[in-house]
């Protein structure tokens, strides 16, 4: 499944209503929650599966997350609070699945890393070097704090400032100093675990 | 000399995020300014490594969200209950449908659409669930919708305006299906996946 959401496909048995029906008292209490979703689901998505290395996970994961907002309408009122709160529980989730991935990996490499190098055929040998990097950069990132892998993350995908301050709550000014800290937090952990200059 | 400059603003500098005026004066900065200066080739080299290393991380092939095509089934229905039956008839009927339909839920892409009748299979009679009559309720003698990957059928009449979708496994034989949960928390339309 490449595609999360697909337009809902009508059976020939069912009729499509006039476009703009139901707009109601519920539509328009649920509008933060679409603008919202719009703005950020696909932001979320990206963050996680790179996060935790599973796409399907990931979108399970927002899934929740997502539920889980629009459960919570109080927090609707105020749209920077909205987003802080939803990255800073994706982020959260995410790192949860990080280390039960990371745990698994581990119970699967002391199980069988030796067939698998066995019977890992010559052309898989790049593919295993660049996922044993990922692997690397992920244990990396679950040893910082969660916020500053979302920002590490994030600013990666290529997330300007002002989108940065508000997936973490904090004034786009502070995004320059935070960003540094980050980087030179992920770059002593990345040394001291595998070395090199980084 | 100009005053110097913090390491969150030369940090901004890398990435050209400071307003305009101080982009100019902090470069103005850096040509008579030594310390500055190898404090942001230090940061610059740092964000580049660090960068470089986080970007190995695979981005997901683009998510799309595509604004649904509102729905009209003709009856509205309590969707719980009706998820239920939908969720029981559908663990039946996907074990007892034959191989072929199996593998077609498997190697999804691309569906025929769901226009095509179900395959004639003998289905017992608790595969037909009330429930999908009352999805398509003015058939007089409907035909069984079949639910295939990548199809969503309503579980409502309400137009969808986004949703969530949730995935689920149904049943003991843990058939997985996906349900699109809108904004209001009620689940509006289900389909079958297919394992990956
Ligand atoms: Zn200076």
């Amino acid at each position: 499944m490449d595609i999360v959401i697909r337009g809902v496909q009508p059976a020939e048995e069912l009729a499509l209503s006039a476009a703009g029906a139901g707009s109601s008292g519920k539509d328009r209490s649920s509008a933060w929650f679409d603008a919202i979703f719009r703005e950020h689901y696909a932001r979320v998505v990206g963050m996680l599966a790179r996060l935790a290395g599973d796409r399907g996970q990931a979108e399970e994961i927002a899934a929740d997350v997502f539920c889980k907002l629009s459960q919570r309408p109080a927090l609707g009122g105020d749209r920077d609070r909205v987003t802080a709160w939803l990255y800073r529980v994706a982020v959260n989730a995410g790192f949860d699945a990080l280390r039960s991935n990371a745990r698994r990996r581990r119970r699967e490499e002391e199980a069988g890393v030796e067939s698998l190098r066995v019977a890992a055929p010559s052309g898989a040998l790049e593919d295993m070097l660049r996922q044993e990097r990922c692997a690397r950069v992920r244990d990396v990132l679950g040893a910082l704090k969660p916020r500053d892998a979302q920002l590490l993350l994030l600013r990666s995908s290529g997330l300007a400032y002002r989108e940065l301050a508000q997936s973490l709550g904090i004034l786009p000014g502070s995004v320059g100093t935070t960003l540094a800290r980050a980087e030179a937090e992920f770059a002593r952990r990345y040394r001291a675990r595998y070395g090199g200059d980084l | 000399m100009t005053e110097c400059w913090s390491e969150g603003e030369l940090r901004a500098y890398c990435d050209r995020e400071l307003p305009a005026k101080d982009m100019d004066r902090l470069a103005a900065h850096l040509e008579n300014c030594v310390p500055c200066r190898e404090r942001h080739r230090q940061l610059a080299r740092q964000a580049a490594s660090v960068l470089e290393l986080v970007a190995l991380l695979p981005e997901p092939e683009e998510v799309t969200w595509v604004p649904p095509v509102p729905v009209r089934a003709g009856m509205r229905g309590r969707w719980a209950v009706a998820a239920l039956a939908l969720a029981a008839a559908l663990a039946l009927a996907f074990v007892m449908l034959p191989n072929r339909i199996e593998r077609q839920a498997h190697l999804a892409p691309p569906p025929p659409p769901m226009t095509a009748p179900p395959p004639a299979v003998e289905q017992p009679a608790e595969v037909r669930p009330a429930v999908m009559r009352r999805i398509v309720p003015r058939r007089r003698a409907p035909r069984l919708p079949v639910l295939r990957a990548d199809y969503y059928l309503s579980l409502d009449d309400e137009p969808i305006q986004n949703g969530v979708v949730m995935r689920v496994a149904l049943g003991a034989a843990e058939v997985k299906a996906d349900i699109i949960v809108g904004s209001d928390g009620r689940a509006h339309a289900i389909r079958l996946v297919g394992d990956k």
